[in-house]
């Protein structure tokens, strides 16, 4: 069974000079105005019972595809489906009129959410237990704190089990109570079997409540798979994001044939190998990094060896080692056709999900000279299964106390 | 057999209809008289005290500052006749000043697909037709204490403040989207308000208008509206022909305003 169903939604907003421009093309039918496209081509399913998270970066169309799910704005393409009850809440503490009190409100909101006046008395208790505002139920809604309005409306949204809520950035707000009385109350909504469609920037709240998640990039689905697959992907895209942002250098592919490379000595070639298959590997299968360089005689008799380092996406330098930190006599071999090169080899590769790249470099060993160095070489991604979180899986063990 | 099974049939949809609307609207018009009073000390007594103030002003300005010269019951009458002109279209401009902001307020409300949006500024309208009947309840007793013969004609009164509020809410539909497009629609507003007022036979009679100026009064539904409220509230007659009229602008502007009001709504969301 589905609970709700989009099929290519988009939502396009006209950019008018002014409103009034919009009306005068409704009913003259001609343009006055630029498009531009909020949200373009969602198709999507939710299972009854089943939870979607959105995430994408700040102005990527979360907020714009959850109103058109929740039916509050009109797709400009596609369309949706929804079946039973469903509650939204977009703009908590919004609708509640200053100068009439908490209880007045919470009557109003049944009513908006299309309860008759039977079910509203029904329900109105329960609404005020779980918003714990007692007495302040009977003063003016102007005397509350942000915390307090958004308390009221998350009660009044969640008061009668829809069958699919939609939520817009809330759980980040409130106390931490309070914020935990919501999380548990989702959850119980979910066991319950209603859906959840949720946007939040706390990928950590998305990924305990969601199964499945939609990554929007630019108004358009980049990616809609299980949670974790999803905010893998994302926090890879994020990472390599803020590093942009920050001026960070970027690591770039280097093309061996077309590198120009100092005289003597230097890196020929660097590649992967053991578990990785076109870039791709998984945490704790063996990765192999090949690399090859072109050697003079002088440089060989006075010593060489090779340093690599490791770095994630974001800059992070996650390790770094040298042959002649694991005190190697050499460092690099002899090879068929006249080059050197060495084999670096992680058996059990202990990185978690991330994009990852090689710094390698030749250095003399008996000055701090460097003969090469390659930045960004031999790009890889990680992937891990389960829930763990950070750069490195760092061994470990739980014990009684 | 047919017969029954479509009343039935509209009979249900009838219920449905009331269903769907009635609850909704029965809120949202509670909740704009408790808003509006909300922060008073005097609360719901001002839907008394505001037309009772407005009686008492007419009194002074025509009775005392103007009267002087005139026969002091002819002024009584003129201060009565002014009223059951003044009440409907205060009430009028009342609801339609808070109509044409309505949906800029209740901007969370649009946002649920199952509440029906006509409703948002139906309640504006509504609810100012408390203080309307309460100054019309006024007129009535100051109608009697004058000598005005009571008739049987009054007991239409309730038919005239639906067609009313159905013209109110004709308009109300159109200037609530309206507002969402033009944002100046607020200040205009309130000028054209004035010049309906001056426009209409209020504070003078409709001879008096200029023969070459009497189609003004044809294609203004406040003129019927006023006459069928004077001919059953102080000229012991029935609300004929302009009842009619009535009829015919309230059905034109209701279904003009809800049809410009469902064509508007979805683009004017896009500017909330």
């Amino acid at each position: 069974m589905i609970s709700m169903r989009a099929e290519g939604l988009g939502k396009a907003y006209r950019l008018y000079r002014r409103p009034s421009d919009s009306l005068k093309e409704l009913l003259l039918n001609r343009t006055y105005s630029e498009t531009f496209w909020a949200l373009r081509d969602v198709t999507l399913e939710v299972a009854m019972g089943g939870s979607l998270g959105i995430v994408g970066d700040n102005g990527a169309g979360k907020s714009t595809l959850v109103k058109l799910l929740a039916g509050a704005i009109a797709p400009s393409t596609g369309r949706v489906e929804r079946s039973g009850r469903v509650t939204a809440i977009l703009s908590l503490g919004a609708g509640f009129h200053a100068d009439l009190s908490g209880s007045e409100n919470i009557r109003i909101g049944c009513a908006v959410l299309g309860m008759s006046p039977a079910e509203t008395a029904a329900t109105a208790p329960a609404i005020a237990d779980f918003s714990e505002l007692g007495p302040f139920l009977e003063r003016p809604v102007r005397t509350y704190s942000a915390g307090m309005k958004l308390r009221l409306g998350f009660s009044v949204a969640t008061a009668v089990a829809p069958d699919v809520l939609v939520l817009d950035e809330h759980l980040s707000v409130g106390d931490q109570h309070f914020r935990f009385k919501c999380k548990r109350r989702i959850m119980a909504l979910r066991e319950a079997g209603c859906s959840i469609v949720m946007c939040s920037h706390d990928l950590h709240s998305l990924g305990e409540i969601c199964d499945r998640a939609l990554w929007l990039r630019d108004g358009t689905p980049a990616m809609l798979a299980a949670t974790e697959d999803v905010l893998k992907e994302y926090q890879d895209h994020v990472r390599a994001r803020d590093t942009a942002k920050a001026g960070a250098i970027r690591p770039v592919a280097v093309n061996p044939e077309t590198r120009e490379h100092p005289a003597d000595n230097f890196l020929l070639n660097v590649s992967l190998g053991g578990d990785c298959r076109d870039g791709q590997i998984a945490t704790g299968g063996t990765l192999e990094l090949r690399i090859e360089a072109q050697l003079s005689e002088a440089a060989r008799s006075s010593g060489v060896h090779v340093g690599i380092m490791i770095s994630r996406n974001d800059a992070v330098s996650c390790y770094g080692v040298s042959t002649k930190m694991d005190d190697l006599p050499t460092g690099l071999h002899p090879l068929e056709g006249g080059t050197y090169g060495v084999a670096f080899i992680i058996d059990q590769l202990p990185l978690l999900s991330g994009q990852y790249s090689f710094t390698v470099a030749l250095m003399d060993d008996r000055s701090p000279h460097l003969y090469d160095r390659w930045s960004g070489a031999a790009p890889f991604a990680v992937r891990h299964s389960g829930g763990e979180v950070g750069v490195t899986r760092v061994p470990h063990r739980w014990a009684r106390i | 057999m047919v017969t029954t099974r479509t009343n039935a049939g509209a009979f249900d949809r009838g219920l449905a209809l009331a269903h769907r609307y009635g609850y909704p609207l029965r809120a949202l018009v509670r909740r704009e008289i408790k808003k509006r009073y909300a922060a008073t000390m005097l609360g719901l007594g001002w839907t008394v005290l505001q037309p009772l103030a407005l009686i008492a002003v007419y009194f002074f300005v025509f009775g005392i500052v103007r009267g002087s010269g005139s026969e002091p019951a002819e002024t009584r009458r003129f201060i009565l006749h002014l009223l059951s002109g003044m009440l409907p279209y205060l009430a009028i401009a009342d609801a339609l000043r808070g109509a044409t902001m309505s949906l800029r307020e209740d901007r969370a409300v649009l946002e649920r697909p199952e509440f029906p949006a006509e409703v948002v500024p139906a309640a504006r309208v509504l609810s100012t037709t408390v203080a309307e009947m309460v100054g019309l309840a006024l007129l009535f007793v100051l109608a009697c204490s004058q000598g005005i013969p009571v008739n049987a004609w009054v007991l239409a009164m309730p038919l005239l403040v639906a067609m009313r509020i159905l013209i109110t809410c004709g308009l109300a539909w159109m200037l609530s989207t309206l507002g969402l497009f033009l944002p100046d629609l607020a200040e205009v507003l309130s000028f054209l308000l004035t010049l309906w007022l001056f426009l209409t036979p209020i504070f003078y009679n409709a001879e008096s208008v200029p023969g070459g100026l009497q189609w003004m009064l044809a294609i203004n539904p406040l003129h019927p509206l006023v006459g069928a409220y004077r001919g059953v509230l102080l000229e012991n007659r029935a609300p004929f022909p302009e009842f009619v009229f009535l009829i015919a602008w309230a059905a034109a502007l209701s279904s003009a305003g809800l049809w410009f009001f469902r064509k508007t709504l979805d683009r004017g969301k896009d500017f909330l």
